[in-house]
């Protein structure tokens, strides 16, 4: 007797630590997804199945079968390649008010060897409310001064940072602005002229001594690790990720680029529209957003953010959509929903958190997209995603069935109907 | 003689038209969301002098503007029951109560972002001031008169008074942290509210006393007093800034205990967890859709807390605390269907007529009736479809926006000596913790102390 | 009675020096009789006596007008044909008050209750007492036309009581006119302590007021019968706006925007006291608001700077498109930058033509110098007056209206039998292009000014007398002092400088004078910190314009030399 109601009491304890906010393991096997809507992003939208195997997309097709795989009925169903998120602090920031969970920001101007893969936190509790909206990969990417660090893309699954690692990396810079930083800048136009120059300055210097370390022989020299980080950089094996909003700022960086002859991104790219036409001419992929921002000057349209990603698409420049958030990148197919009402579409806009991040990353091989081969990242929704009304089903990062649980939905499960209820 | 006084009938006249401006307006043919009674296919609205008159089919109006909203979607103007919009001024910083202090003081009726929350089909806000102290100042409900310069203008006249009051992080980080004053703690913040109510009761009965004639000379005058006694009167509605369940729990015992009802929970991020205990007292909710995790009292939190209030029986908005936010509250109401499936009917009660009954205003605006204010947002697509786009929207029967009319630069201030208006580089409320205006104002005071 | 009332005038304003020891360092006056001969007389707005005379006597005017005999005991002042006008009344400035700077702050532990002088509460403050009948003020604000000053306090919310005082430049006791004229009050807040915030203030000024009307019930009743009743003891800001709620005074508000016209129209209202707006600087948008109110209001005259003329851009069709797109200085798109310039050129244009918009609508208006440079007062009002304003009201906003709201109209405003011999003797119509002032009388004492031609900077023929005390103005800091230059011998130059913030004395460097500019550096060594600045100045008959420069930046300069040729 005494051993049965040991046995309930472990059966509660178990009961309760189900509610302890930890959410299920994931499962690893092969899955068929039966009769779907196959939205692949390259070729079209087909209705047939998708066969996940070791990881990859193994088959997509007609009446396809496998032994042994787990069957989805897919009836009424869609399958969208996860998407991606150009940029964001994902896993480097657990409470942003609480400055010992933020890792994004080191000290210092030139900190380009800070490699954000280290402090992702694969445990952030952000990661699960992220992926369940159907984003499995993300940039995550320091923040901060000139040279904040390297960025890394990142599957939103796995234990370690390496299992995590999407095979893309990104020195970030800053490029010096002579915007106003927030409300509390009171700084005068002649003083932020006067930081921009300094700011160039350092810029200019720190770029020469990269220069100099990346044309001698590294061996025989002291390592720098600073310096090295830039080495791929200034060798054009790897685009340098700069920051830039301002019309006079974006056409700066422009003359800067041009002037080094290497390869970039713009981020951000708020004033973008104004300059799309150089954006596309210099053939300078973007990553932009958040759609959903203010507009940078008191006289800017109402909906210059809405549009911005559209307009710059609209005028030849590659364009990829990002949140620039940390606990909510889960808004990112709201964001280019926004992106797609205001102009863009919803085919393009479906591209700018696909595929085109995935070209810009040079992971296109991989992911972006659901062809035969590719990572299954991959999520089932019973509807368009953009749409906040649409229900994700499943959720696939690398072929693993991620169960759709985070805490938010662990909370709600708990709570809707509070057990014990209001007491006298 | 008699000249000269009908002058001055007509200058009051045209002020109090310049102020209030009513407008009469005829929508033709949209698919009308009602809120109270249905959807309404087809459907008319008829607009007089800033009221809703009539709703049905083929209504003509003689020589009324006309707005054709076939294919479109006609719902009530939207209401924010948490912004900062229009404030010249958002805390006053200085003192863990500040109840004489009144946002409406410093009303800016050429906020740009004003025109923005009328993009996003908002035609009213609940102008608050901040939450760096226990007991704030006191709010200000604004309508969207865009346009019109007189502060007296943006006032939504006669709607009931109300204050900020806010509990945990904020308060205990500006006195106790910075300013080394009670409160440091959340037993701290109790105590704060029993002292001023105290306060505002010991205040009421001297007021008695001399109203009584026992005493030969009024109280000394004590604006603060007044108003907390105004609050135990039942004249203003509490909206209190929170986060965690136990500092929800500790306000209604405290109200509780003083005979105050009419209270609304602002942020409220874990009320989802006293959601009972809130339905029973009959507390409000304003919630964010889905903000959480920027600071450690809101680390524990759910995007389905909307949906769990709601479904729990308490009253429950959506708001927005934010000049972006407040751009697309259609959207932010749509994320409850993701998080907790919430019908469109209920989702959309989250911005129109649930944030009314918040605000004290049900029986004037948040739904389409005859007889109610002429506030009106029309959308192309279903306005919880992430493809709305709002049209046109209506202030009293006045077209504030409208998606054809506008223009880049409708700031209605221009400094003569400034050609381009500064560029901002955009900041997010996560990078900052603090960056939502809810802190504005409060910088400036800790920065200057901490100085001296 | 108008007869008695001259005399006691002139009773007021005779020197006592009777019993007093003789003082040989003064020169004792020859007369006090002046007779101002063949002049232009404009006596009162819209009131003009052709080639007329004027004699004062004591200081007051005791005659005015046609065929006056010429007395054998007075100085004649030799105006022949200029332009006489009543002096200049400053209906609220901070004359001769110095700006408190870097002041150190009390520390307080309950930042929601500080001590009223710290909140910057002090109704009961005198502006009389922190006159300085020395400063150069005086002196500068003559020169501009102005014989009467309104000062008030500086402070925050309510620094106290204005005084208003003649700019005679005698002694203290002398130049007091009137001593609590009005309420000082403005919705400057306490940086760090109650209130931070202009609410912060809407709502401390609202309970100040209640408070007041309170302690009046109270004291009347003590007064009446204190047997048994606790003895009235109230705050001196509180008693001190006692006379505020009995309409027994006026406050000028200052509210510079049209936002605060709003603001501190709604307190009124609210608590219906009487009303003078002041420092009004955007006024446009409120005329409606004031006149329905009926309000007097004085405007600030700080006008913006006129927009310049696009300058026509220049062709690069040549170049290359991409260099084009690279080079361009535009932030904008064309369309929009085409609408942000007209949008100024607008914005322009409301400030320049309010003052007509507020003369049409028939509401009271006068000028007030809080923030607004006296020196542009010329140049300013003839840009107004060419926008519309009548020279007539401008006249007036200058003369009669803010002598009768300072309840000094039986002695000040106009140029008749009677008043002060406050007078402006111009060279033209005064608010004429090119009109200069030859003499300003003030209290009878005769002030004279060189006129020089205006020279022609490009043509460097003239060199200035650069030679003199000058007081400058660093105005994007808020900084002012005075430069003291003499001449060592042919061509050397030595140059002190002094700052209103402290009592330092600096001497200038390598001071070299390149025609009729001059470059000098200064050493500001501060806690072991120090830093270099350098200054060129630019002459131009009694004023400097230039630059100062530090590695930090620069900022304009400019000064006025105090005593231009009496």
């Amino acid at each position: 007797m005494k051993k049965i109601t040991l046995i309930i009491a472990l059966a509660l304890l178990f009961c309760v630590s189900s509610y302890s906010q930890q959410v299920k393991k994931s499962t690893y096997n092969d899955v068929l997804l039966k009769n779907a809507t196959i939205v692949t992003v390259t070729n079209g939208t087909i209705t047939g199945d998708l066969l996940i195997k070791d990881g990859v997309i193994a088959k997509i097709g007609k009446s396809l079968s496998a032994a042994g795989a787990t069957f989805i009925d897919c009836t009424d169903k869609f399958v969208y390649p996860g998407f991606i998120d150009g940029g964001t602090q994902l896993g480097l920031i657990e409470i942003s008010s609480v400055s010992l969970t933020q890792d994004a920001d080191e000290l210092g101007d030139y900190t380009p060897h800070m490699q954000a893969l280290t402090a992702v936190n694969p445990n952030s509790v952000s990661i699960p409310v992220t992926r369940v909206n159907g984003v499995t990969t993300v940039f995550s990417k320091p923040t901060g001064d000139l040279f904040p660090g390297t960025g890394a893309l990142i599957n939103l699954h796995g234990y370690t940072p390496d299992q995590m690692y999407a095979g893309a990396k990104g020195v970030l810079m800053n490029f010096p602005s002579t915007g106003k930083r927030g409300r509390w800048d009171r700084r005068s136009e002649e003083e932020i002229k006067k930081d921009g120059e300094k700011a160039m300055k350092k810029l200019k210097d720190f770029w020469s001594q990269a220069k100099i370390y990346a044309g001698i022989n590294q061996t025989g020299g002291k390592y720098n690790p600073q310096l090295a980080a830039m080495v791929p950089v200034i060798k054009g094996e790897s685009p340098l990720m700069i920051e830039v909003n301002k019309k006079a700022d974006i056409l700066s960086a422009l003359k800067w680029v041009n002037e080094n002859d290497i390869k970039v991104v713009f981020t951000g790219v708020s004033d973008g529209w104004r300059v799309a036409d150089s954006l596309a001419k210099y053939e300078i992929p973007v990553i932009t957003g958040p759609v959903l921002q203010v507009p940078s000057r008191g006289s800017d349209k109402y909906d210059t953010a809405y549009t911005n990603a559209g307009k710059m698409h609209k005028a030849g420049v590659q364009v990829a959509i990002r949140t620039n958030e940390t606990e909510n990148v889960r808004n990112l197919p709201f964001n280019a929903g926004f992106a797609a009402a205001y102009g863009m579409g919803v085919e393009e806009a479906l591209k700018a958190i696909t595929i085109v991040p995935a070209q810009i990353f040079g992971v296109d091989d991989q992911l972006g997209s659901l062809e035969e081969g590719k990572v299954a990242n991959l999520f089932v929704s019973d509807g368009d995603p953009f749409e906040p009304k649409t229900t994700i089903d499943y959720l696939f990062i690398e072929g693993w069935n991620v169960p759709m649980e985070s805490r938010h939905t662990l909370l709600y499960d708990e709570f809707l109907e509070r057990d014990p209820g209001i007491k006298e | 003689m008699k000249n000269i006084f009908l002058l001055f009938i007509l200058v009051a006249c045209s002020l109090t038209l310049a102020a209030q401006e009513m407008g009469d307006i005829l929508i033709k043919n949209g698919t009308v969301l009602t809120i109270t009674d249905g959807i309404k296919e087809n459907t008319d609205i008829l607009i007089k002098n800033g009221k809703i008159t009539q709703i049905g089919e083929n209504l003509s109006a003689g020589n009324t503007k006309v707005i054709d909203a076939e294919g479109k979607y006609v719902m009530p103007g939207i209401i924010d029951a948490h912004s900062h919009i229009a404030l010249d001024v958002v805390n006053e910083a200085t003192s863990p109560v500040t109840a004489e202090v009144w946002v409406g003081d410093g009303l800016n009726p050429y906020d740009v972002g004003v025109y923005r929350a009328l993009a996003g089909g908002v035609t009213i806000s609940h102008a608050m001031h901040g939450s760096a102290n226990a007991v704030g100042g006191q709010c200000e409900t604004i309508k969207h008169r865009y346009g019109v310069i007189d502060p007296e203008g943006m006032r939504m006249k006669d709607a009931p008074r109300t204050i900020k009051f806010a509990l945990g992080e904020n308060p205990m980080r500006v006195h106790g942290e910075r300013n080394n004053i009670a409160p440091a703690t959340r037993m701290g913040i109790e105590q704060i509210f029993r002292n001023a109510f105290e306060e505002g009761k010991a205040y009421m009965n001297a007021q008695k006393t001399y109203a009584s004639g026992q005493s030969d000379f009024p109280p000394l005058y004590n604006l603060r007093s007044e108003v907390m006694a105004d609050i135990l009167k039942g004249d203003i509605i509490i909206h209190c800034h929170s986060y965690r369940a136990d500092e929800i729990y500790m306000l209604l015992k405290v109200l509780e205990d003083y005979g105050v009802k009419k209270i609304c929970f602002q942020h409220v991020n874990e009320g989802f967890k006293v959601a009972p205990e809130l339905a029973a007292y009959g507390a409000h909710a304003s919630v964010f859709s889905d903000w959480w995790a920027y600071k450690f009292e809101v680390y524990y939190s759910t995007a389905y807390n909307a949906a769990i209030l709601a479904e729990n029986g308490v009253v429950t908005s959506i708001n927005s605390d934010s000049g972006e936010l407040i751009r697309h509250l259609y959207h932010e109401a749509a994320k409850t269907q993701r998080y907790g499936g919430l019908s469109d009917n209920d989702a959309l009660k989250l911005i129109t007529i649930n944030p009314a009954i918040q605000l004290g205003i049900n029986d004037r605006v948040g739904s389409i009736e005859v007889g109610k204010e002429g506030d009106i947002a029309i959308f192309e697509n279903h306005p919880l479809s992430i493809y709305a786009i709002p049209q046109q929207t209506i202030v009293d029967g006045v077209v504030r926006f409208d998606i054809n009319e506008d223009q880049p630069d409708m700031r209605l201030d221009v400094d003569p000596d400034e050609t381009i208006p500064a560029f901002y580089e955009a900041e997010t409320h996560s990078h900052h913790g603090e960056g939502d205006r809810c802190m504005q104002d409060v910088y400036e005071f800790l920065n200057h102390n901490h100085k001296h | 009675m108008k007869k008695l009332s001259l005399h006691l005038l002139l009773f007021l304003f005779t020197p006592f020096i009777c019993f007093s020891q003789v003082d040989y360092d003064k020169i004792i006056k020859a007369t006090d009789k002046v007779f101002v001969k063949d002049v232009i007389i404009h006596t009162k707005p819209g009131s003009v006596i052709e080639y007329g005379s004027i004699l004062i006597e004591g200081g007051i005017i005791t005659q005015v007008g046609k065929n006056l005999r010429e007395p054998s005991d007075a100085y004649i002042l030799k105006a022949d044909s200029l332009h006489v006008y009543p002096a200049f009344i400053d209906a609220l400035s901070h004359t001769t008050i110095k700006k408190k700077e870097n002041e150190e702050r009390p520390k307080v532990k309950f930042k929601g209750s500080p001590p009223d002088d710290v909140a910057g509460i002090t109704p009961g403050k005198s502006a009389f007492d922190a006159i300085d009948a020395e400063s150069a003020d005086i002196a500068t604000m003559r020169g501009l036309g102005f014989g009467i000053s309104n000062v008030a306090p500086r402070g925050r919310m309510l620094p106290g009581q204005t005084a208003v005082i003649s700019l005679s430049g005698k002694t203290k006791n002398e130049i007091l006119l009137k001593e609590n004229v009005a309420l000082y009050s403005q919705l400057r807040t306490s940086p760090g302590v109650f209130p931070a915030t202009m609410i912060g203030v809407l709502s401390k000024f609202k309970e100040l007021y209640k408070q007041a009307e309170g302690a009046k019930i109270h004291f009347d009743k003590y007064a009446s019968s204190p047997v048994g009743m606790q003895r009235p003891s109230y705050s001196e800001a509180i008693s001190s706006m006692i006379p505020l709620t009995q309409k027994q005074q006026t406050v000028y508000f200052k509210a510079e925007s049209a936002k605060d016209v709003h603001r501190v129209l709604a307190l009124k209202k609210e608590l219906d006291f009487n009303l003078v707006l002041t420092d009004v600087k955007q006024v446009y948008p409120v005329i409606d608001h004031i006149k329905a109110a009926n309000i007097p209001v004085m405007v600030s005259l700080d006008l913006p700077k006129k927009p310049e003329e696009d300058k026509k851009e220049e062709e690069g069709e040549g170049e290359g498109e991409e260099k084009e797109e690279m080079e361009k200085e535009e932030e904008l798109t064309d369309e929009e930058m085409e609408m942000l310039k007209k949008r100024k050129a607008d914005a322009y244009k409301d400030y320049v033509t309010q003052l007509a918009k507020l003369e049409a609508a028939g509401v009271q208006f006068g000028f007030s110098w809080i923030e607004a440079k006296p020196k542009k007062l010329q140049e300013n009002m003839i840009t107004l007056i060419e926008e519309g304003l009548s020279e007539e009201a401008a006249i007036r906003g200058l003369t009669t209206v803010p002598a009768e709201l300072l309840g000094i109209s039986n002695i000040a405003g106009t140029a008749e039998r009677g008043k002060l011999a406050n007078l402006i003797l111009s060279t033209k119509p005064i608010f004429e292009k090119d009109s200069k002032i030859k003499f300003m009388l003030v209290d009878g004492e005769v002030f004279e000014y060189e006129i020089k031609k205006k020279k022609n900077k490009s043509t460097s023929g003239e060199e200035v007398d650069i030679v003199g005390t000058y007081i400058y103005e660093i105005s994007q800091f808020d900084a002012s002092g005075t430069f003291t230059i003499a001449k060592e011998d042919e061509e050397t130059y030595t140059l002190l400088m002094t700052s209103d913030d402290d009592d330092d004395t600096l001497e200038g460097t390598n001071v070299i004078r390149n025609g009729n500019a001059l470059e000098f550096d200064l050493k500001i060594t501060d806690d072991g910190f120090s830093m270099d600045v350098s200054v060129n100045l630019d002459f131009s008959e009694d004023d400097f314009e230039g630059n100062v420069s530090t590695d930090f930046g620069a900022a304009p300069i400019e000064g006025t030399k105090t005593n231009p040729k009496q």
